[in-house]
């Protein structure tokens, strides 16, 4: 490895991306040339600075989110929650628009209490246990 | 497969919940790379937009032959020098004047004002060479990759950005 190799690669030295042979290599060559660690310092300062500037003020706001998820549209599958942490129950249902599926579950302090399944049947009985 | 990997195969399949946390884990790159190449904080946001609702389109194209952040990075910049190019024609592109940036005043105490004055007067393919293997942590590959260009002309552009902001350093 030669002065102009080293330098050339400095870049990606400082910003650790060039495998642990060749870092090994060009750290003995750098440690015996003043030309080299020169050129080392200065691109530490470079990528400082570039940092320093490129981090100021740089996150882009909430509203490009909304923006994108406004237009994907509404979602193919509606999720309805309903809980009622003071009274210690939390019930669950869910439903599938394309299958008319109904689930659901009733949970009492954290505790599964039944599952309901596709039967509108079973629905009733989540209906009674929620009263 | 990695899990960035699985992460856009889900994203293929049109789940929201897994494009929700691939935006929030690329928002931040592409829109400071986007940044990086228009210098306009409204227009990177509309790059940053276009580059996601692009990626949710055309996840199902990945073909993993790159790291799903160069992918993205490569969406990106090409949708920010669209921007450019339109925006140069109806000549709305902010000067390249630092003030009209968005900079934090604190950043100027730590850092050589005049390389940040440098920077600003890098040409745009040049800043964005540095902002790949500085920012991004892009290998020399990478870059190229994402750029479109040969990993010799990612040298050569690194090599003349930095010869440019050595001489305000040295000077």
């Amino acid at each position: 490895m030669n002065c102009c190799h080293i330098q050339e690669a400095l870049p990606w030295y400082v910003s650790g991306q060039l495998p642990a042979d060749e870092i090994r290599e060009m750290a003995e060559h750098i440690t015996g040339c003043n030309d080299c660690q020169r050129a080392l310092s200065l691109m530490i300062r470079l990528r400082n600075a570039y940092m320093s500037l490129a981090q100021a003020g740089t996150t882009p706001s909430d509203r490009v989110w909304a923006a994108i998820d406004s237009k994907l549209g509404p979602s193919h599958k509606p999720h309805v929650d309903v809980g009622s942490f003071l009274l210690g129950l939390q019930v669950g249902v869910s439903a599938n628009a394309r299958r008319t599926q109904v689930r659901g579950d009733l949970r009492i302090f954290g505790h599964k209490v039944r599952i309901i399944g596709r039967e509108r049947k079973e629905n009733h009985v989540l209906s009674k246990q929620e009263r | 497969m990695t899990g960035e990997e699985k992460l856009l195969s889900m994203v293929a399949t049109q789940d929201r919940s897994a494009f929700h946390v691939l935006y929030e884990r690329y928002a931040n790159a592409v829109y400071r790379y986007a940044l990086s190449i228009l210098r306009s904080p409204h227009l990177a946001e509309d790059v940053l937009q276009e580059t996601m609702m692009a990626v949710w389109k055309g996840a199902g194209g990945f073909k993993g032959r790159s790291k799903v952040q160069t992918w993205i990075l490569g969406i990106a910049r090409n949708q920010a020098h669209a921007t450019l190019r339109r925006e140069a024609k109806g000549q709305r592109l902010p000067a390249s004047d630092p003030a009209a940036e968005t900079v934090d005043p604190t950043a100027s105490l730590h850092t050589d004002l005049r390389v940040q004055e440098a920077l600003h007067a890098l040409p745009s393919h040049h800043r964005e060479v540095m902002h790949l293997v500085f920012f991004e942590h892009l290998t020399v590959k990478e870059a190229a990759s994402v750029l479109e260009i040969p990993e010799g002309t990612v040298k050569s552009r690194m090599h003349h950005a930095r010869l440019t902001l050595a001489k305000e350093l040295t000077s």
